[in-house]
């Protein structure tokens, strides 16, 4: 054990190496606030051409102005091309004259061109959108005209019918205040009742930005192997056992402090509620944390070159990182995607279903098996 | 200047000679990132390419108008090659989400048509699954704008009633006239689409999101490569080396030259081979081509020799630079075009070397590129004058 508590003090003391060990802290935070804004504020820009120019066009284009994720840019025809060309909106609504006339006769097909691009990927969307605002005042127009007529026919014609159409329109519009008649209660998660609802929009996970860091970060604190793989451990070979005892005590530190650095996330995490926290989850980070030090141990005892070891650590964090799902949901896109990082050692935070105690064992066993490969590797050098 | 040529000879053999290092560094990372393109181009093709999913509807009020609400939803081709639903009840559809079989789960609550009908809101619940976040919160904004449509439609519906009702009309007619107007107002909205008349905006050089990515990629591997590069040379040449070339008149600044000439030597010929299925299948000009891709190749270069250079510890390089590019890949708008972003983030991305690299490479199809190249120019400048203020601080320490 003395070279166990010798390296945790000489780690502890050594202020650039605690760096490397608190980074996935710092980097998961960072990152995962960035991204969740990101994602939570990403806006649809589009153009409006209002050739219209009358209260009703006016007010379907305050309508969707005050969406929040959508940036309207008012726009003359040359100038909207313009920008849909240069891709700087997504997509081009262009309210052509007389629109308010025909939307008032109830003739509102085709009042509107929409104009998209090879690169309009929001448009879906967006349209609907745009069409569930117009919907509301053709819905009043109609119902209005229908109250007139209606009138009308029971008390024949009539010398306000102006005013009554208005009233009944007023009387529509009134239908959405406070609220529309139909809303929808939006929750992210398990449908119980009583159980608290995290409501969360980023599709980037906290804890899976923390497993892409701490991979990368085990991968850069286990340098120490290629290092002294040719000046110290042919010294530590000369002892009954000493590389394994080496090896396992000065990654035994490594792992102490990192236990540290769960502690911590794990702490802002239940604490700012960016993650469900539970039990489980803090043993299967240890769990990680122990196939990620496996894994870096692993790969060391391959290289001789420090700058190839580093690189070859983080295309293969990247690579992980990205099929295990770090960044964002991989197998949301296809299938046979979801398969395949559902046998990446992410697939521990995933909780969609697919762990399975036979994979956290196979992942244990997989630990295992780097180590061993590891220390059979490093036996091998002269 | 004959230091410089005899330590770019240097370089150019020290790569030569760890052959194996050289190929991983740059073929990964083409494989890497073709994978990541792969991907970028499913969600590109969403409609062919992604198999729709499945969202689960609970019905505990089957009358006409729910079906209707039901019918916004199945009845749209477009939105039906993305996602199917689902009829089943709720313990099922419970099921069926804690089984990740599907993203969301909508949930029409009993007595919502009649609630509904006499002006009182009832939210129908969508249960977005967490472990599909993407697909749920397109479920989220397609049901708003199908509540928004419902809304619409009932109140017209309402006030026709009302009216009906305050004008004294006999019942047997009122409710005649209910029945027609449920009708008339689902089909009113349900047509919806016919407001719009669709034109698609084409013109020659036209970018398109796959060429948006393609040469998003390619900046993005220049990025890479340049990281990577200075990785190679990392104790190439140990500091007792080193201490005794400044000793016999070499300087630092001709050997930060050479590995950026050297760099450039490597990494400028290996992006233009690249370039070259890129410039034919886009029909590009080779011209402009050639000179930004020379100037990313510098731009990059010459900002991680200055990160180099300003951290001196290796292992901060690598963990700093990886910052970067991973900061560069979000912020600057490889993944998501910059016009997507909120203000707050468009205007980060200003700060961003990558965002003036991406506008750049893509000025090659609009002309528009005096700004990003003064500015990079700029960049490139700085970065080379900073490098070797830093590496005097160190050299007097």
């Amino acid at each position: 054990m003395g070279i166990f508590f010798q390296k945790l003090k000489q780690l502890i003391f050594h202020p650039s190496i605690l760096l490397f060990i608190f980074f996935p802290i710092a980097a998961t935070i960072f990152f995962g606030f960035l991204f969740e804004k990101q994602q939570e504020d990403l806006v649809v820009p589009i153009a409006i051409i209002d050739e219209d120019k009358t209260d009703v066009s006016k007010k379907i284009i305050a309508e969707i102005q005050k969406e929040r994720r959508i940036v309207v840019h008012h726009a003359s025809i040359e100038q909207a091309k313009r920008l849909l060309l240069r891709n700087e909106v997504d997509s081009v609504f262009y309210i052509k004259k007389q629109f308010k006339e025909r939307v008032s006769n109830e003739k509102w097909g085709e009042t509107i061109e929409l104009w998209t691009s090879p690169s309009s990927v929001a448009t879906g969307v967006v349209k609907e959108l745009v069409a569930s605002k117009i919907a509301r005042m053709t819905t009043a127009i109609k119902a209005s005209n229908r109250v007139v007529e209606l009138t009308e026919k029971k008390l024949g014609k009539l010398s306000n019918s102006k005013q009554l159409w208005e009233e009944s329109y007023e009387y529509n519009d009134q239908q959405w205040e406070p609220d529309p008649l139909m809303t929808i209660d939006f929750a992210q998660g398990e449908n119980n009742v009583g159980k608290k609802k995290v409501e969360k929009t980023a599709a980037t996970s906290y804890i899976g930005l923390w497993s892409f860091f701490t991979m990368l970060a085990c991968f850069y604190i286990s340098d120490w192997i290629v290092k002294e793989k040719n000046h110290i451990f042919p010294r530590v070979k000369t002892m009954s056992n000493g590389l394994v005892y080496y090896l396992l005590q000065r990654t035994g530190a490594i792992f102490f402090l990192h236990l540290f650095q769960i502690v911590i996330i794990y702490s802002l995490f239940a604490y700012y509620q960016l993650e469900q926290v539970s039990i489980s989850l803090f043993l299967l980070m240890i769990i990680y944390l122990i196939f990620c030090l496996s894994l870096s141990v692993g790969l060391a005892s391959l290289f001789s070159h420090l700058g190839s070891y580093y690189l070859t650590g983080l295309i293969l964090a990247f690579l992980i990182g990205i099929i295990g799902g770090s960044f964002f949901s991989i197998g949301e896109l296809a299938h046979w995607l979801k398969n395949v990082s559902s046998w990446m050692p992410q697939q521990l935070f995933r909780n969609d279903g697919l762990l399975s105690e036979f994979k956290v064992s196979l992942l244990m066993l997989a630990s295992l098996f780097l180590w061993v490969f590891a220390i059979w590797r490093l036996k091998r050098i002269r | 200047m004959k230091n410089i040529g005899v330590f770019t000879s240097f370089y150019m053999k020290t790569l030569w000679k760890s052959k194996k290092a050289v190929l991983s560094i740059f073929f990964i990372p083409i494989i890497l990132l073709a994978g990541l393109g792969f991907v970028g181009t499913q969600i590109v093709q969403k409609d062919s390419r992604i198999d729709p999913f499945y969202v689960a509807m609970v019905n505990d009020d089957p009358t006409f108008e729910t079906k209707m609400v039901i019918r916004q939803l199945t009845d749209n081709e477009s939105l039906n090659k993305l996602m199917r639903t689902i009829q089943t009840n709720s313990e099922k559809a419970e099921e069926l989400l804690k089984n990740n079989k599907v993203a969301a789960i909508i949930h029409i609550p009993k007595g919502f048509s009649s609630d509904v009908a006499h002006g009182i809101n009832t939210p129908v619940k969508v249960v977005g699954n967490n472990q599909r976040p993407l697909q749920s919160q397109l479920v989220r904004y397609l049901m708003r704008s199908a509540a928004d449509l419902t809304s619409a439609a009932q109140s017209g519906i309402n006030t026709i009633d009302d009216y009906m009702k305050k004008m004294d009309f006999p019942e047997t007619e009122r409710k005649k006239e209910l029945r027609k107007n449920v009708v008339t107002y689902a089909f009113h909205v349900l047509g919806r689409g016919e407001i719009y008349q669709e034109k698609k905006l084409e013109v020659l050089f036209q970018r398109n999101l796959l060429q948006y990515y393609i040469l998003s990629f390619y900046a993005l591997l220049i990025m890479v490569w340049g990281y990577s590069g200075l990785l190679l040379f990392s104790s190439r040449m140990n500091p007792s080396v080193q201490l005794r070339l400044f000793s016999v008149g070499v300087s630092q600044n001709q050997i930060v030259f050479a590995k950026l000439f050297t760099l450039l030597l490597f990494i400028a010929p290996l992006s233009l081979i690249l370039g070259v299925p890129v410039i034919w299948w886009m029909e590009l000009e080779v011209i402009p081509f050639i000179l930004i891709t020379l100037v990313i190749v510098l731009t990059f270069v010459s900002f991680f020799l200055f990160l180099e250079a300003l951290l001196r510890s290796e292992r901060a390089y690598q963990l700093v630079g990886v910052t970067f590019i991973i900061l560069g890949i979000f912020a600057g708008g490889h993944l998501i075009p910059t016009i997507y972003f909120p203000e707050w983030l468009e205007k980060l991305s200003m700060y961003i070397l990558n965002s003036w690299v991406l506008s750049l490479i893509l000025s090659i199809f609009q002309g528009d590129w005096t700004e990003p190249i003064t500015v990079l120019l700029v960049l490139i400048f700085v970065f080379i004058v900073l490098t070797s203020l830093c590496l005097k601080r160190g050299r007097v320490i």
